[in-house]
């Protein structure tokens, strides 16, 4: 077991209420010896130890003192009792933004809290272009934050706050803004700094997002922690707390469709693909994805896809060096960047032929998407062989889609809804 | 031992949060002006055209029988850039914390610094209006000598001094509001104590030893020995003030270190 990141113990916090400003001057002129306050208790007797590398979902209800926890993490607040312990840098994602100042460009706000954060100016300038290049906010890092649509404020101040490199992350809801493009990158960042060992504390009322994230969790009910369990435990409880469980109803299965044979197709690049893929590909260059679209069966290219309907994924690929041997695979992945379905040309048997530089292939994957309502980005990647991994090119979020829910009003239940035959026998 | 060397820490540890600090706020008190920074040439310039006009013009005060009447302008003008300094410093810091209350109860942010820039800011004005003072000095035919080594020490010592109060002060603001009011009223007061706008040898002998307990004169005496007089500061009133410099100092950064734990809850 390796050291501790976050140790409390026996931990309260009291908030002192007032009645008025002058109750606490008086209290403060009469050095504590008269009490003109009442305490409210955000939190009671809270001992908690999270290992690092760890990722500790926080879960409950608003007001069972989950931001209070993460600020007396963070050291903002002091516990009124008890121990509060944290090794290493923490980077806290409570309020995006705070601290920035508006008169001043992207840039220096972002340089500056690197360097409140405890980084060096010269490590803070070295990140600068990632900081930018994440953000996706081009030019206008240069410019003063007042300019800045609500959307670009965010992404730059999740950004600067994701790439000082913490031991300990706290974050407070935070995942919750920005369109979806934007949300799969920060998620993937995230999972990139638990495996580089960062230690994470996340409050979320997404229990998919706690289930798939999170390492352990406790349930906050009042201040107290009711329960510390894996991630899946608690948010069963959780759900069993709030919400009474709807009856699941199934539906027949449906036959599966006929296919016809598609028409041929030509080779297209995308323009602005690379300039949008750039920071989540990597890959020799042999061969890049150019182009990667999903069709409905009408052959229209879609962005949002029904229940269950039939759909093809089709990647453009294009060569820049011989390639007698090469793998072509996907992966669709939900909103948490876990990984839902996905193969490849050679799983399903269907190889690619042998390519010559300058030479393009185009691919289409035909298949339905049984998935729960929500967002999905597409991995793809062009693999030499089987047995290494070594890639021409893999780029994540080449394509992101909505997935409607299903015009049935049936419910899905799961990620994934898979035909069931259901026999139900009575006695 | 710990707790004299903290302070000193901070300035060492989060010296390059602070520059960047001193180098927004500098800005900032120019920033979308047209003449920009000029303005801290011109203030000055102006506050000096303005004071030698009063004295030497209107109220004709003369630092002893037989000195020109403009001599006292000087006087009065090299005492008064310290202390604008001080004033600046003490009442910015005494709302600082209430100003920046997202970065305190928001982020993982060493609030120990924010006083502290408000002092080197105020500080690097001072220097641009002692730069312009210098510069008339000259011309008005007198050339600085040796004595004006000293002010560099007798600048840090001010720092140190105005730090420990803005501490003190910033800290003690967020537990009653009404420090931003008091703070107004007693710089009023600590000025006239001061002689600034009049020679100390027009006080009363049975008043003077107010003038000797206030820490203000040793800095105000310092400087205009170094610039008006090129002689050495007067060493014991220095070195008295030296050590309060650094009590304050200490004892201020103690009050803001214990108190910062409760700020998040009280902003």
């Amino acid at each position: 077991m390796g050291s501790l990141a976050i140790e409390l113990d026996r931990v309260s916090k009291a908030y002192r209420l007032y009645p008025t400003p002058r109750h606490r001057a008086l209290e403060l002129l009469t050095f504590g010896t008269r009490r003109y306050h009442t305490d409210f208790w955000a939190l009671t007797d809270v001992s908690l130890r999270v290992a690092a590398g760890a990722t500790l979902g926080l879960v409950g209800n608003n007001g069972s003192g989950k931001s209070t926890l993460l600020q007396l993490i963070s050291g903002i607040m002091g516990p009124t009792t008890g121990r509060v312990a944290v090794n290493g840098r923490i980077s806290s994602l409570l309020e995006l933004g705070a601290g920035f100042n508006p008169e001043f460009t992207g840039r220096e706000n972002v340089e500056l809290y690197g360097i409140v954060m405890g980084m060096t100016r010269e490590e803070t300038l070295e990140r600068m272009p990632v900081i930018q290049a994440f953000a996706g906010i081009g030019d206008f890092i240069d410019r003063p934050v007042k300019s800045y649509s609500s959307g670009m404020f965010v992404r730059l101040a999740f950004s600067a706050a994701i790439h000082v490199n913490p031991d300990v992350l706290l974050v407070d809801e935070a995942l919750a803004v920005g369109d979806v493009l934007f949300q799969h990158q920060c998620i993937r960042r995230i999972r990139e700094l638990q495996s580089a060992g960062t230690t994470i504390v996340f409050v979320s009322h997404d229990m998919g997002m706690v289930r798939s994230i999170c390492t352990e969790a406790i349930l906050l009910d009042r201040g107290r922690i009711e329960a510390h369990d894996d991630p899946a435990t608690i948010a069963n409880i959780y759900h069993a707390k709030t919400a009474s469980m709807e009856a699941g109803a199934s539906t027949p299965v449906r036959a599966s469709l006929g296919t016809d044979d598609a028409a041929p197709v030509a080779f297209r690049v995308e323009p602005g693909f690379d300039e949008r893929v750039r920071l989540f590909r990597h890959g020799t260059g042999a061969a890049r994805i150019r182009h990667v679209e999903l069709i409905d069966r009408q052959g229209r290219q879609i962005n949002s896809v029904e229940f269950d309907d039939e759909v093809i994924l089709r990647v453009h690929v294009q060569y820049h060096e011989d390639a007698p041997f090469s793998i072509l695979g996907y992966s669709i992945r939900d909103n948490t960047g876990t990984d839902i379905v996905g193969t490849n040309t050679h799983e399903e048997k269907a190889p690619l032929p042998p390519r010559l530089a300058g030479d393009t292939v185009v691919v289409d994957f035909r298949q339905r998407l049984p998935l729960a309502k929500g967002t999905y980005s597409v991995s793809t990647a062009l693999a030499y062989d089987r047995s290494r991994p070594s890639y021409f090119d893999w780029v994540d979020n080449a394509l992101v889609f909505t997935l409607l829910p299903p015009e049935s009003g049936k419910i899905v239940h799961a990620k994934v809804a898979l035909p069931v035959h259901i026999a139900v026998h009575v006695q | 031992m710990a707790t004299m060397l903290a302070p000193f820490r901070v300035l060492v540890s989060h010296r390059q949060a602070i520059q960047i600090f001193v180098n927004r706020d500098i800005r900032g008190r120019y920033i979308n002006s047209a003449l920009g920074l000029w303005w801290a040439v011109i203030q000055p310039l102006a506050l000096l055209a303005l004071y030698t006009f009063v004295f030497s013009s209107v109220m004709k005060i003369r630092l002893s029988d037989g000195a020109s009447t403009s001599e006292f302008a000087l006087y009065a003008f090299c005492g008064l850039l310290p202390w604008i300094a001080v004033a600046d410093a003490l009442t910015r810091s005494s709302s600082v914390l209430l100003e920046q209350t997202p970065l305190i109860k928001k982020v993982v942010f060493p609030s120990e610094i924010l006083p502290v820039h408000l002092v080197l800011s105020a500080l690097l004005v001072e220097i641009v209006g002692l730069a312009v003072f210098l510069m008339v000095v000259m011309i008005s035919g007198r050339l600085p000598g040796w004595g004006l080594l000293t002010l560099p020490l007798v600048m840090a010592l001010q720092f140190f001094f105005m730090t420990g109060i803005a501490w003190f002060l910033s800290a003690l603001a967020v537990y009653l509001r009404d420090v931003r009011q008091v703070v107004g009223l007693v710089l009023t007061l600590w000025m006239f104590l001061t002689p600034i706008v009049y020679p100390a040898s027009m006080v009363p002998e049975r008043y003077r030893w107010v003038l000797d307990i206030n820490p203000m004169t040793a800095i105000v005496g310092a400087y205009r020995a170094a610039l008006l007089d090129d002689r050495m500061p007067a060493f014991f009133p220095l070195a008295l003030f030296a050590g309060i410099a650094f009590t304050v100092f200490v004892s201020g950064y103690w009050v803001f270190a214990r108190s910062k734990p409760t700020f998040a809850d009280l902003l």
